[in-house]
């Protein structure tokens, strides 16, 4: 069987052809670098995605954004987007924290990449 | 809300509502003004050239010759007055052909006869003399030395301002829907509720043939004629001394259009502009394709007779910033509709205030008010304050000024607006003065907070959190223009990711 | 007034400003002062909550805001002094910068100045599209800000006019946040977006994107209730017989965006038209003395790691010119645009500098598939390098040995088949 997609690793956009065989990958071709290879092998098998958004912190006006530390299986991107609506975390959230170890069995962890201060200046320096 | 009685209800916050406001307020009267939008000044004063007419192609015997030419001398001490931008900067009509020059001569004899003051039919030499690097095939021109551009919104603000700190009330959001002839008086029924006023002064605008047919059997009708701008940068400023026109036109239906103009309004931006087209949609103030094609043809097409070309030799196009459209009120009688119903005491027209409107509101309100009030034997109020309290916008204070400024008040040292030099105080001012902005337009159109060359992209969000803030609303119900027009509608989480 | 005298004014906080002002520090530059006027450092890096930053410069894949605190933390080490809510009102030839936040209105005299300010959207009025002018129409980045440091959407089902990267980073953004991106309608025959972002902003949600198409007309009394979308031909004209209507709440404009350098302007720099920023020499000093310029200030950039590379740099040299002011050096070489060639930074070369190469930058006019970029002297060609594949959403960029300059060179693209 046979699968075509583009390469998204760098400006170059190969266009790959990647053969499988009862679900495992046999032959990438189309790429002009290493790097085109693993992407195809993992998009051919179980697309990845990383996932960002906004979440809030139980009692704060402004949302502060997070990201998973590994992309996320991309059927589920969608789900675990509204997930990250379901939790309203307690403040303070600095930036780097891990606020979610486990997303949806995902075995991705979310991390904030904002701070949540208490209601002053956040990172500003004088 | 209002179940009251008032002494005159005046219907329409534009600038004949505005100048009648404010002529009135020096008597002894309750005055409410009912605007049915989400602001004053939302119709053709807002969005029109700018300009204060000389008055020398107005016909001669009209109201709109009479008024134009005594409006005009107004507006020196009239925006001292307020404190408002006017500049008394002349304007030039260039002539390419011998049609055009015999249409100048004839409106020099207009406005001799119209008592336009300084009027002169220019040959191409004192052309050159007075305002330099016409193009090769301008023949000559008409100066009209009178012209002026101001800055039409800020007096209408400036006006209501002055009117509502000498009692005036004003009711936004207040739509009149009948008016019905209740003894000595009116009953006035608005979608808030209904008043009892003795006078009524109908200054609707494109609605005043409506408010008029309500209650008086004289009927006049209004036909909305659209006309469209185009905003150019700042940075062409210095090469726009005069307002410079095209010789006029005639328009197929009659009556005739100023025609196309190049207009350096008082803020520094040069508005181009206008067409003329009759539309059936009272509110319908979209620009159009054929209107904008038709503005930049004709500039692409006469750059080069005008005085500008020889530091910028064709038509910037890439320095258009905006595109507006507003409605003349055009009346079926040709000529402005004033005075009492004469089947209707009590209830005074100012309608069809199409142009020269602009220039004649302050005559007409100053007369019609004057003559009202000797009418009914309304005493001048005591209380009556003639300075308006103003507070100079940071922008164009001095560097004095501006330390001082600060000192009082350390929310002039925070810039929200950076492209017009807009501060928070400048913000706070506008939403806490009488009439105060409750929208993101009417905090653009009092401080111009978003006027400029990124048009709101970065300034936007700091007026909405300032008007969540100061009108105690979330921030979700701040809106642009009224009610429906919700800047950030949702709240993230506000609904399911499908 | 109060007045104070520094080092280095550098005019911006975001990735420019504080590339500069680290690299700066580094060389040994004394007093350096950064003014920013948002409330905090980053600039529009606060508001990029995506990855796919810093892969370049730090070797890793970071968020914009991951990026920023990095440039932060560094900060922090130094004794750079950062004004935040503080504008600059007013800057001279002279360098003499006047300075306004809520204590006060100064005036700084500077030995260098970087204007690292930065550049804003191109917005509606700008393309003057015909129609009414409701709620609901808004640019990408105005957009990107409200979502990501306020936490609000500004409608929930979207068309988006241009394919340029801010709109794909905010099609992506509103589909994850629960609204509806109907389509993306691009002038150009191709996007002006990276590919990844076309895949992953794009085709992941099953978001149409018509090329050669735009909008003609705006719908809706308060709130946007649709826009036209037409075809355009090959001058960019739209074409009236394939106009339709599509339903929708708000119209996202990513339609180009414009250095910001009012500032550059007060103090008498030309602005060059095609890349809207001053023109500069390859140490990134203008054609005032002691004034720099970098980021996207200079030119519009596509990835922040080269904002971090070339403001580094103007750091530097600005740095070097307060420590020793040399004499401006007289010989320099001018570089001009070829064929296929646009904006090209710097315009000036400095003939007899330390450094072994220069670097230019440039935009190709169009799409390119294999083909050479050629750098000419006269008739003589000094360079000439293969690339894979240009376009025009992506910054192009060559090595040159200074060595081989000796008069004013052309830079050319050619395919390979001419």
């Amino acid at each position: 069987m046979e699968q075509c997609m583009l390469c998204i690793g760098c400006p170059l956009g190969c266009r790959l052809t990647v053969s499988l065989e009862s679900g495992e990958v046999i032959q990438v071709s189309g790429n002009a670098c290493k790097r085109g290879e693993t992407y195809a092998k993992q998009e051919a098998i179980q697309p990845r995605r990383m996932l960002m958004g906004n979440m809030r912190a139980a009692g704060c006006s402004r949302p502060f954004s997070v990201i998973t530390d590994k992309p996320v299986p991309k059927e589920m991107l969608l789900l675990c987007a509204a997930e990250l609506k379901r939790h309203a975390p307690q403040p303070p959230i600095h930036f780097g924290d891990v606020i979610m170890q486990d997303i949806l069995k995902t075995g991705c962890r979310v991390i904030a990449t904002q701070d949540c201060l208490p209601p002053r200046k956040q990172n500003e320096l004088r | 809300m209002i179940v009251d009685m008032y002494d005159a209800v005046i219907i329409g916050a534009g600038i004949s509502g505005a100048a009648i406001a404010n002529a009135l307020a020096r008597y002894q009267l309750r005055v409410a003004v009912f605007e049915k939008a989400s602001d004053i000044c939302g119709g053709a004063s807002r969005s029109n050239s700018a300009t204060v007419h000389s008055g020398h192609d107005a016909t001669y015997g009209s109201l709109k010759a009479h008024y134009n030419v005594l409006g005009n001398a107004m507006y020196d001490k009239l925006c001292d007055d307020l404190s408002v931008p006017f500049s008394r900067n002349g304007m030039i009509l260039f002539a390419t052909s011998e049609a055009d020059k015999n249409e100048i001569v004839r409106l020099k004899q207009n406005a001799d006869q119209n008592g336009v003051p300084g009027v002169q039919v220019l040959n191409r030499a004192s052309l050159l003399a007075l305002e330099g690097s016409f193009g090769e095939e301008v023949i000559g021109g008409l100066y009209a030395p009178s012209s002026g551009q101001v800055c039409p919104y800020s007096l209408v603000i400036a006006l209501c301002e002055h009117a509502a700190e000498n009692g005036v009330s004003f009711f936004l959001n207040t739509a009149v829907l009948r008016l019905e002839k209740q003894g000595e008086g009116y009953l006035v029924h608005t979608a808030r509720g209904s008043v009892q006023t003795r006078f009524v002064f109908n200054c609707a605008g494109v609605y005043a043939d409506e408010i008029n047919n309500m209650i008086s059997g004289n009927h006049f009708h209004i036909t909305p004629r659209k006309g469209e701008h185009l905003i150019l940068d700042k940075k062409l400023a210095p090469y726009v001394k005069a307002t410079i026109s095209q010789t006029p036109l005639d328009l197929p239906s009659g009556g005739h259009t100023k025609g196309m103009g190049i207009m350096p309004s008082v803020d520094g931006t040069i508005i181009l502009g206008c067409n003329s087209c009759d539309v059936v949609d009272k509110e319908d103030t979209a620009t159009s394709e054929e209107g904008i094609s038709q503005i930049i043809r004709f500039f692409e097409e006469n750059w080069r007779h005008l005085p500008i070309h020889s530091a910028v030799p064709s038509f910037p196009r890439h320095l258009i910033i905006s595109a507006f459209a507003g409605l003349r009120p055009h009346p079926d009688t040709d000529d402005f509709i004033i005075g009492e119903a004469a089947d209707a005491p009590g209830f005074y027209n100012m309608a069809g205030i199409e142009s020269p409107g602009l220039t004649a509101a302050p005559a007409i309100a100053q007369e019609l008010a004057n003559a009202f009030a000797q009418q009914h034997h309304i005493p001048v109020s005591e209380a009556y304050c003639p300075t308006r309290t103003y507070k100079k916008a940071f922008r164009n204070m001095t560097a004095e000024e501006r330390e001082q400024a600060l000192a009082s008040d350390p929310n002039y040292g925070h810039i929200v607006c950076r492209c017009e030099q807009v501060t928070r105080a400048d913000v706070l001012q506008a939403i806490h003065s009488p009439v105060g902005a409750r929208t993101v337009n009417a905090v653009k159109m009092r401080t111009r907070a978003g006027m400029g060359r990124c048009q709101g992209g970065f300034c936007c969000p700091e007026v909405v959190e300032l008007l969540s803030k100061e009108l105690g609303i979330p921030m979700s119900e701040v809106t642009l223009n009224g009610a429906g027009s919700e800047v950030i509608p949702y709240e993230i989480g506000s609904f399911e990711t499908v | 007034m109060k007045k104070e005298c520094i080092d280095i004014a550098i005019i911006g906080g975001g990735c420019a400003g504080l590339s500069a002002a680290l690299s700066a520090k580094q060389a040994g530059a004394a007093r350096v002062v950064v003014f920013e006027r948002a409330p905090e450092l980053g600039g529009v890096l606060r508001q990029c909550i995506h990855n796919g930053f810093g892969i370049h410069r730090f070797g890793e894949d970071l968020t914009g805001t991951q990026y920023a605190r990095h440039l932060v933390d560094q900060i922090r080490e130094t004794d750079v002094q950062c004004l935040t809510s503080t504008i600059v009102l007013d800057l001279s030839a002279e360098r003499v910068l006047t300075v306004m936040n809520e204590d006060g209105i100064t005036e700084y005299s500077a030995k260098a100045v970087i204007l690292a300010t930065g550049c804003r959207e191109r917005p509606r009025g700008a393309l003057a599209i015909p129609g009414t002018r409701p709620a609901g129409i808004v640019n990408a980045g105005t957009a990107q800000r409200y979502l990501n440091l306020e936490g609000y959407l500004v409608g929930k089902r979207v068309v988006i006019l241009g394919s340029g990267d801010i709109g794909l980073i905010m099609a992506r953004q509103f589909v994850l946040e629960g609204a509806h991106v109907i389509a993306v309608a691009e002038r150009l025959p191709y996007s002006s977006g990276l590919m990844r972002n076309i895949v992953q902003c794009l085709d992941d949600f099953d978001i149409p994107i018509y090329y050669r198409s735009t909008v003609t007309r705006i719908v809706g009394e308060n709130r946007v209730e649709g826009v036209y979308l037409s075809e355009v031909d090959a001058c960019n004209c739209p074409i009236p017989a394939t106009e339709r209507f599509i339903e929708c709440d708000t119209l996202l404009l990513s339609v180009g965006l414009i250095p910001e350098n009012e500032l550059a302007s007060q103090a008498g720099l030309a602005l060059l038209p095609f890349t809207g920023g001053p023109a500069v020499d390859d140490s990134f000093q203008t054609g005032l003395d002691g004034i720099f310029c970098c980021g996207n200030a200079l030119h519009v950039h596509d990835l922040v790691d080269f904002v971090s590379i070339e403001s580094e740099i103007a750091g530097r040299m600005a740095a070097q010119y307060t420590l020793a002011p040399t004499h401006r050096d007289c010989e320099v070489v001018h570089v001009h645009d070829g064929p296929g060639v646009r904006g090209i930074v710097p315009q000036i070369i400095r003939r007899n500098a330390a450094e072994a190469q220069v670097t230019l930058q440039f935009r190709p006019d169009t799409r390119y598939g294999a083909c050479y970029i050629e750098v000419y002297e006269g008739e003589n060609r000094i360079v000439r390098a293969k690339r894979a594949v240009l376009t025009p959403g992506e910054m192009v960029e060559i090595k040159i040995p200074r060595a081989k300059i000796h008069a004013d060179i052309t830079v050319k693209v050619t395919t390979v088949f001419t």
